[in-house]
């Protein structure tokens, strides 16, 4: 027979990382390893200043925090918004009848707030890798990923030593090439990063045909998360020349390549190759076991713009990962609400 | 907000606030002498007395800095309620402010600007000069800056002759917003006159081929006060003489066409925010200019929006005429999509068109049934038609078993404003700009990067689905030569 439990949640409202609470709920995410960085009171510190609404809520056994969720939520949605826990929520998902538990307040709780938060629906990114029985059934995979359901993990715990023997001839070779050629790396944690990296995604965005944030996107991120180690910036360089540069983020035991990309010049000197085996070497250091390429999939057709990266990437030999992905729970009420607010407005114009 | 400071090895330096630019100290003289020049000469050729100002923002003390030159200048208060701007101004921006926040003659008070205008009003205070030298707005919050009621408050402050100088929007690069910000001051009881500069560092930014300013007084700007302006303060470094003033003025035929048809912003509306996201392009013809000094806005009527609607006017309108075309409703369903707004900054038209390449994906995740259920339980809330339309939506959910691309087929404009609910929920999702294509949205292949060594990696949202199926990287045509939506100040 189960002991007696008394479950409860709390709104943990705007919760420092340096707090007690905050180290405590970052523990707590660190550990869970159905969870992340996006999670952590660090990046939502980040969310928070950068504009967004946060909503921190903290589930309890017996007085004792245990998991809960940081919602992400865009300003004024007026009602149409989405609360968003990528990489969350942090529930125990070994003890499925306590995980479920701790979902169904997390969902009372937001349904119940969705008219005074905007929103009206939930959405959530657990990185599982197999669907937690059948504890999501009243959710629905949603249109759109908060986080890269398909990546590729390196592990780090044997040393760099041992990663470097283990990696694709090619890459080794690379890695070589750009040190001798007189690649070097430089890492840069101040603002003064941010308009030279934004301006190397820039360029690269132009080339790929992506979108790319704005320069704001990582002033903030650098300004919040450089300075408590949790983000760092890397450029590969030639003579005064950037190569490649990315900002990678170590959280817990993972970390993960959020953001990079190569110049148009001196591609010859393989200065990505460079970067990476730099930062990978770095995460080593600062006690990583794992580092998250964000982004793989071999599988996709070869001539495809993705096929590239994936091959890049393929070359550390790591681990491909398949998760969930994100999923959806529309709050069939105020989603009523925001559809009756709209049939209105057309109707009286 | 984002800070960023960008010194240059040439000794110049840039400042951004959540990534816009606000000044490059290259060529802010043009900007700062543009904003606040024109206004301290109208006022010191209108009134013999010493002088008292008002700077709202302006925390970088460049804007105080021109008004200091004027020895008619008794007293400024400058009000901005970011103090590491100020802090800024006071150390890394000093030498190129002059120091002007050390100046005896300047107050500085932090806090919003709205409680110290109230609270001033409650004063009886008066001001000869205020020149509003804000940010650019990026909500409906910072839209109040810009609202009726936000400049009848500023007439409050201002004395009879009093000038009011406004940093607005690019004339050419925003024209609605450039209007819409002109139309609340005109609503407001001010009488105001447009004109504008060509500022390279924000054209570099892309925020417009022009920048636009707007001076108001509770009496009329005319013609021949203009002409008869002769003497400038001391010393300048742009702005040659007032004959570039009378220039300054001149506007594009085209985007001066566009000033009635633009709305004034009003109680909770967010309007000007939405021009902002959603510029039209005009031409920017120089060979066809209108002096808007000429201009007689005294028997004109402004439009203006007071809520803060859900959907956008566009979309508002297409919906509400939709059984005025009942044999092409596929093809308004089309345009429906081909017309949703952006909904945060950066999102651009290619953007959102790739967004919405399958819009039924969207609604997969609702159950479409029990949705419409919940409406009809409502119906007491709803007009008679509408309930009409749900109860024949019900109808086709059961028909089409739930198939939410065949519902969409239909042409229903039931399932049309659903959708267009769930999709700007979707889209208004900050991160959501930055999405990957998803699965089936296009053919792998479409786009061409595959051979970077390292390619892009980005944070955040993108699209799910099983990639294996389709696309994975960019569906976003966009970037090179397209137009960011960065707006500044």
């Amino acid at each position: 027979m189960n002991p007696v439990r008394s479950i409860s949640l709390q709104d943990l409202g705007e919760v420092d990382p340096h707090s007690p609470l905050g180290l405590e709920w970052d523990q707590i995410v660190r550990t869970n390893p159905a969870s992340g960085f996006m999670q952590s009171a660090h990046w939502a510190k980040y969310k928070r200043q950068s504009g967004w609404t946060v909503h921190h809520l903290g589930l309890f056994d017996n007085d004792q925090l245990f998991g809960g969720a940081i919602f992400y939520a865009a300003q004024n949605a007026k009602g149409a918004g989405f609360l968003a826990a990528p990489d969350g929520p942090v529930l125990p998902w070994e003890d499925l009848e306590r995980a479920e538990s701790g979902l169904q307040m997390l969902v009372a709780c937001t349904q119940s707030d969705a008219r005074s938060l905007g929103s009206m629906a939930m959405r959530i990114a657990p990185r599982l890798s197999a669907l937690p029985g059948e504890i999501l059934r009243h959710f629905s995979r949603a249109p759109l990923n908060l986080t890269e359901p398909k990546t590729l993990y390196l592990d780090l715990s044997n040393g760099p030593e041992a990663l470097l023997r283990g990696i694709k001839p090619k890459a080794r070779y690379n890695i070589g090439l750009a040190e001798r050629r007189g690649v070097s790396i430089r890492e840069e944690n101040s603002l003064s990063a941010a308009r030279d990296f934004h301006t190397l995604m820039q360029t690269v965005a132009v080339r790929n045909g992506f979108a790319v944030e704005p320069l704001s996107v990582f002033v903030s991120l650098i300004e919040t998360l450089c300075p408590e180690g949790v983000a760092r910036v890397f450029f590969a360089e030639h003579e005064g020349n950037i190569l490649a540069a990315m900002l990678m983020i170590k959280f817990g035991d993972r970390a993960t390549y959020l953001y990079g990309g190569t110049s148009e010049i001196k591609r010859n000197l393989m200065g990505g190759y460079a970067l990476h085996w730099a930062a990978i070497k770095s995460a080593c250091e600062s006690g990583a076991k794992i580092y998250d390429f964000w982004g793989f999939d071999p599988g996709v057709a070869p001539d495809h713009s993705y096929a590239g990266f994936s091959r890049f990437k393929s070359q550390f030999c790591g681990t491909s990962i398949e998760l969930i992905g994100t999923w959806d729970f529309y709050f069939m009420d105020q989603l009523a609400d925001v559809v009756i607010r709209a049939f209105k407005e057309v109707s009286v114009t | 907000m984002s800070i960023l400071v960008d010194k240059r090895n040439d000794g110049s330096m840039a400042f951004f606030l959540d990534g816009d630019l606000q000044f490059d100290s290259r060529d802010e003289r043009i900007y700062h002498e543009a904003l606040a020049l024109p206004a301290l000469a109208l006022i010191e050729s209108r009134s013999v007395k010493p002088l008292r100002a008002l700077i709202i923002g302006g925390g970088d003390g460049l804007t105080a800095r021109e008004l200091l030159k004027s020895a008619r200048i008794a007293t400024i208060d400058l009000v901005d309620y970011d103090e590491k701007v100020l802090q800024l101004a006071r150390t890394e921006f000093s030498t190129l402010n002059g120091n002007s926040l050390g100046d005896p003659r300047l107050n500085v008070t932090v806090e919003d600007a709205r409680s110290l205008i109230s609270r001033a009003i409650a004063n009886h205070q008066k001001y000869d000069l205020i020149i509003s030298d804000l940010t650019a707005s990026h909500d409906a919050d910072s839209a109040q800056l810009h609202t009726i009621e936000f400049y009848e408050s500023l007439r409050n402050l201002l004395t009879d002759d009093g000038i009011v100088a406004v940093n607005s929007a690019s004339p050419s690069g925003t024209p609605q917003a450039y209007w819409s910000i002109f139309n609340s001051i005109l609503a407001s009881s001010l009488q105001p006159r447009a004109y504008r500069i060509f500022l390279p560092s924000f054209a570099e930014q892309r925020y417009g081929p022009d920048w636009g300013f707007i001076l108001a007084s509770p009496r009329p700007i005319d013609l021949d006060e203009v002409n008869r302006l002769e003497k400038l303060v001391e010393p300048r470094f742009e702005l040659k003489n007032t004959d570039q003033i009378r220039d300054m003025f001149h506007l594009p035929q085209s985007v001066v066409e566009l000033q009635p048809h633009i709305c004034a912003g009003s109680g909770a509306s967010d309007v000007l925010v939405q021009y902002l996201f959603n510029p039209v392009i005009v031409s920017s013809d120089d060979s066809l200019l209108i002096n808007t000094l000429t201009l007689d806005y005294s028997t004109m009527t402004v439009p203006r929006q007071s809520v803060s609607y859900l959907l956008p006017q566009e979309l508002q309108e297409t919906l509400s005429h939709w059984h005025d075309r009942a044999d092409q409703q596929n093809a308004v369903m089309a345009e429906v999509f081909e017309i949703m707004p952006a909904l945060q900054r950066h999102q651009t038209r290619e953007l959102i068109r790739d967004f919405l390449a399958k819009p039924e994906v969207f609604l997969a995740p609702i159950d479409l049934n029990a949705l419409v259920d919940a409406m009809l339980k409502r119906v007491s809330e709803l007009p008679e038609k509408v309930v009409k339309e749900l109860q024949f939506l019900k109808e086709k959910i059961v028909e089409c078993c739930d198939d939410h691309e065949r519902l969409l087929e239909l042409g229903l404009r039931s399932m049309a404003i659903i959708a267009v609910v769930v999709i700007l929920g979707n889209l208004i999702y900050p991160d959501a700009a930055y999405a990957k294509g998803h699965p089936e949205a296009h053919h792998a292949g479409t786009h061409h990067g595959g051979t970077d060594h390292v390619g892009i990696n980005r944070g955040g949202i993108n699209y799910g689905g099983s990639y294996t199926n389709g696309h994975w990287g960019p569906w976003f045509t966009n970037a090179n030569g397209k137009r960011v939506r960065n707006w500044v100040r």
